[in-house]
């Protein structure tokens, strides 16, 4: 049965009757974090497909284990992204190495097509984002976590700090060393 | 302060837009290498810009409290995450990833965040280029690819300028060496579609690199100017080949290097009355123009013409011919004085020009002339002469659309619509400078127009001379 408990605005209020199986509550939650749980799984497997798949699964997860949620003064969203964080660990451990497409020469190919936006417009491959991405994924641990969060979730250092369960300072120290790492792995790239 | 805490400040304060990497970095010297490397990768993490679909936010949500075991995922087969790719394939991984992020919308426009050289992300960039390059292998597609890397390194070449830091002579000559690389595949492609496509994305991209870099030459240091003014010498040569090739790609044939100074000297216009064409020789207003190369129809004699082109060598390619409704009035010939030939003829950019009388100022070699006049046993009476050592950048093309609210017309230029802003420019009829209002640009679409002046301010092309004539 469908909950009548008016929908407080407060994302503290609305966790709270979120745990008490209250649906309405938890939809309004649902509406609040998709777009940022969506991005983040979108930054970590590059497909909309599979973007679109583990979101969802995420969501239904979180309502079936709401009432184990443990408020730790982090944002609601982040925990909904470490269950989505934990099920594309698993699909990539299930899934097989794939053999290597022609896609390249198709999308060359296709990019002579009469749809090329004039030069004033011109959409280019960014660089810069997938040679970063490629490092960052490469990350292992609470360094990946720490980028994740606060570049791709725009998480601050206090909501990082408590979502992980450490201080703000040790935050920092894992940033600057993920950050160090990922200057590594980029020059050997 | 500790390493780590400066680095969290900065990338707060560079995040926040209240500083940029270089502010930074000059406040902490001693770090300053590690710190630049640091914040120019963290200045790079950033989210795809994406949003998951409406339908799809619709979907997920009448399933949020399914009580049913989760069905397994239904994941793509088609892409799959290329980071769980083989260690041998890694290197195609990274091409195959940024590419799938491009088609896929990840990928954002290319500006003033990509990297630079001398940034720590550079050189894997021209790697993962060389890797494009090499994987890329229909010639017309490959063109295209150069193009897009020249258009790269120019716009890098920019963004150096407006940091005031120095400009190599190699990068002129790797944009140089990708201007001939595009130009020399295209000569060997076989797919005229695709030939077409290509010239005229170069047509538009090298007009707008040429306005960009004269936006920043001048205020660009001393050591930086000339090697600025050779790319934009370079990029309008570009830009005349995409122009002439686009209607005659036999001129691709010819492999011109963008060094070479016939693609400026070569250009010309004449207009006049079609008197004959024989062996491929036209009479145009009592001027012979020899080997003319030109594929499409034949005006009847008789008619008063115009055409645009390009002498190479013994041969004429012609990009344009208009056709004017106008009644034939005076023969006028344009372009670049190159000399008196031995039979006394002037040579204006190859053509034997037979001038009778009326040179009131002598034309000195490499000036580009604009010449008038009544023809008479084949000679040219010159009723009025223009000569200029100064080349403004213009373009000609067909008039499609005014917009009257914004102050902005449309041209048709090789195949492509370009818009340009005329609010501040004088708009005047070809013939007898009559000034002329914007309104009555729209009686005139469909029409040929010439713009002069050409300048860009941002994404905006503006002109400060509009000049028209019913040419169609």
């Amino acid at each position: 049965m469908e909950s009548t408990t008016p929908v407080h605005d407060s994302e503290e209020y609305l966790v709270q009757q979120a745990t008490k199986r209250d649906r309405a509550a938890f939809t309004v939650l649902y509406e609040r974090c998709i777009d940022r749980v969506y991005r983040h799984v979108y930054y970590r497997v590059s497909n909309h497909d599979e973007a679109e798949d583990i979101t969802q699964e995420a969501f239904v997860r979180a309502w079936k284990a709401i009432d184990k949620y443990k408020r730790t003064g982090a944002p609601f969203v982040s925990w909904i992204i470490t269950i989505a964080g934990n099920l594309i660990i698993d699909h990539y451990r299930k899934q097989k190495k794939v053999e290597f497409t022609d896609e390249i020469e198709k999308i060359s190919e296709k990019d002579l097509g009469n749809q090329i936006p004039g030069p004033e417009k011109q959409v280019e491959i960014n660089f810069d984002n997938a040679i970063i991405k490629k490092a960052v994924l490469k990350l292992t641990g609470d360094k990946q976590k720490v980028i994740l969060m606060h570049f791709i979730d725009g998480l601050s250092y206090e909501e990082i700090a408590k979502a992980l369960n450490k201080s703000e300072g040790a935050i920092r120290v894992i940033q600057y060393r993920a950050l160090s790492d990922l200057r590594g792995l980029i020059e050997r790239e | 302060m500790k390493k780590e805490e400066i680095l969290a400040i900065c990338i707060e304060e560079i995040r926040s837009g209240k500083s940029a990497v270089e502010d930074c970095v000059k406040r902490y010297p001693a770090l300053e290498k590690e710190l630049r490397a640091l914040l120019e990768i963290a200045a790079a993490l950033k989210p795809d810009e994406v949003s998951p679909s409406p339908e799809f936010k619709t979907r997920a949500k009448l399933h949020l409290f399914d009580d049913r075991q989760p069905a397994p995922m239904k994941i793509s087969d088609r892409i799959r995450g290329w980071f769980a790719l083989t260690p041998v394939k890694v290197t195609a991984s990274v091409l195959l990833g940024i590419l799938i992020f491009a088609a896929a919308g990840g990928g954002t426009v290319y500006a003033a965040q990509s990297c630079i050289p001398g940034q720590i992300l550079y050189p894997v960039k021209t790697r993962v280029e060389n890797i494009q390059l090499t994987l890329t292998t229909s010639p017309a597609a490959k063109g295209r690819l150069y193009l897009q890397l020249a258009q790269r390194r120019i716009s890098e070449m920019t963004q150096q300028a407006k940091l005031n830091r120095n400009i190599t002579t190699q990068s002129v000559e790797t944009v140089t060496s990708l201007f001939d690389n595009a130009l020399n595949e295209l000569s060997l492609a076989g797919n005229q579609q695709a030939i077409n496509n290509t010239l005229s994305y170069l047509s538009v991209a090298s007009l707008n690199e040429e306005l960009e870099l004269k936006a920043v030459v001048a205020k660009s240091s001393q050591s930086n100017q000339p090697l600025l003014q050779q790319i934009i010498t370079e990029a309008g040569r570009a830009n005349t080949i995409a122009q002439v090739s686009y209607t005659n790609h036999d001129l691709l044939k010819h492999k011109l290097s963008i060094t070479n100074a016939i693609l400026d000297a070569g250009q010309f216009k004449i207009e006049g009355t079609l008197l004959s064409v024989q062996n491929n020789i036209w009479d145009i207003g009592g001027t012979n123009i020899l080997n003319i190369n030109y594929s499409g129809t034949i005006p009847a004699v008789g008619s008063q013409v115009k055409l645009t082109g390009l002498v190479v060598g013994n041969n004429t390619f012609i990009s344009n011919i208009a056709i004017s409704e106008d009644t034939p009035q005076v023969t006028e010939i344009e372009g670049q004085f190159e000399g008196t030939n031995q039979n006394g003829t002037s040579n204006i950019s190859g053509i034997s020009v037979n001038i009778n009388s009326g040179i009131t100022a002598p034309l000195a070699l490499g000036d580009s002339v604009q010449l008038q006049g009544n023809t008479q046993d084949n000679k040219l009476n010159v009723t009025n002469q223009q000569s200029s050592t100064v080349k403004t950048t213009t373009i000609t093309g067909v008039l499609t659309a005014v917009n009257l609210v914004n102050g902005t017309i449309t041209v048709q230029l090789t195949g492509r619509q370009v818009k340009l802003d005329i609010n501040n420019a004088q708009i005047q009829n070809f013939a007898d400078t009559t000034t002329l209002k914007i309104d009555g640009l729209k009686l005139l679409i469909g029409h040929e127009i010439k713009l002069d002046g050409l300048s860009k301010n941002g994404n905006i092309l503006s002109a400060t001379l509009v000049e028209v004539k019913l040419v169609k």
